[in-house]
């Protein structure tokens, strides 16, 4: 039982390490893609650009963080529950 | 694997929808079989989605300055038939495009066709082949998800050369091209993505839950 919660802490604090070093300055393949696109075509205009131009960089952020969260909720709510039923079944 | 909204033309992005649509249908067909089943394995299900909508929220660091997604496939396609993730994706693809501008909602069906379709097809079939050559389950699943991950940016490749080819040397070095620029990011994010996986499945002692495949 300490086991498995040290490792759930574990796996938490590898995602908040990831996510703080990957929301620093580096950039994204998706936005290099667009960069490679608009490169070699600078003709090209997007037909379409959605309904909105999303969030800021700050809120985007926040954004991402929240679905991580939301993520780790369900997960950990799942995993929780399967935990148990599994050691309901042991005993 | 998220093409922006508006870099596909109307009849590219058409074509992906409608390619990915049955696959989207018999995800969603599966899934709610598999909800119908037992408490047990809806539980499992909602690891699956939720591990994903954490990994495609991260933003992995990797070599050159640059980071990205990992795809988040590798539970659901340890624990179900791959077809299950188009449903999964579609969720996940779903709620970035319309909440964070990730992604788009007309790229909708070619983002689902390599993130959730050829992706985790590519999974499963790795596995497989793994397993036929007896070799353990770790190491299936592992390079499993890198398989997956890979070729769900391939996918991603393909799709863009084909609206954007080169103009000397056509799709095949727009291909050459846009895999440059994901390859060189994604083969350590994929391999972090694999250890992720192994870890969860190891540690969530998902061994003895009985694998679908």
């Amino acid at each position: 039982m300490v086991k498995r919660r040290l490792a759930y802490l574990l796996m938490l604090a590898f995602f908040l390490t990831m996510w703080i070093i990957g929301e620093g300055a580096r950039k994204g393949t998706d936005d290099r893609a667009q960069e490679v696109i608009m490169e070699g075509n600078s003709g090209y205009r997007r037909w379409f650009t959605g309904f909105w131009n999303g969030p800021d960089a700050g809120t985007e952020k926040f954004l991402f963080a929240m679905q991580g969260v939301a993520g780790c909720a369900i997960g950990g709510y799942c995993l929780y529950k399967l935990n148990r039923k599994r050691d309901d079944r042991k005993s | 694997m998220h093409i922006a909204e508006g870099y596909l033309p109307p009849a590219h992005a058409l074509a992906w929808w409608v390619t990915s649509l049955p696959f989207l249908q018999r995800g969603v067909k599966q899934s709610m079989k598999i909800c119908e089943e037992n408490r047990y394995s809806r539980l499992q299900l909602g690891l699956a989605a939720a591990f994903c909508l954490t990994l495609t929220s991260l933003r992995l660091p990797s070599v050159a300055g640059s980071c990205s997604h990992p795809t988040g496939i590798g539970l659901a396609v340890a624990l179900f038939p791959p077809g299950v993730m188009a449903a999964i994706g579609f969720v996940v693809l779903l709620l970035q495009a319309v909440l964070l501008a990730h992604g788009g909602l007309t790229t909708l069906g070619a983002n689902l066709m390599s993130m959730a379709v050829a992706g985790p097809w590519a999974a499963f079939f790795c596995m497989k082949l793994c397993t036929r050559v007896n070799l353990s389950r770790d190491t299936s699943i592992a390079a499993a998800v890198m398989i997956g991950n890979l070729v769900t940016y391939s996918v991603t490749s393909f799709q863009l050369a084909l609206v954007f080819p080169d103009p000397h040397y056509g799709i095949a070095g727009a291909l050459i091209k846009f895999l440059g620029v994901f390859a060189v990011t994604q083969i350590p994010v994929s391999m972090v993505e694999a250890v992720i996986t192994v870890f969860v499945l190891r540690t969530a002692s998902l061994q003895e839950w009985k694998l679908r495949w």
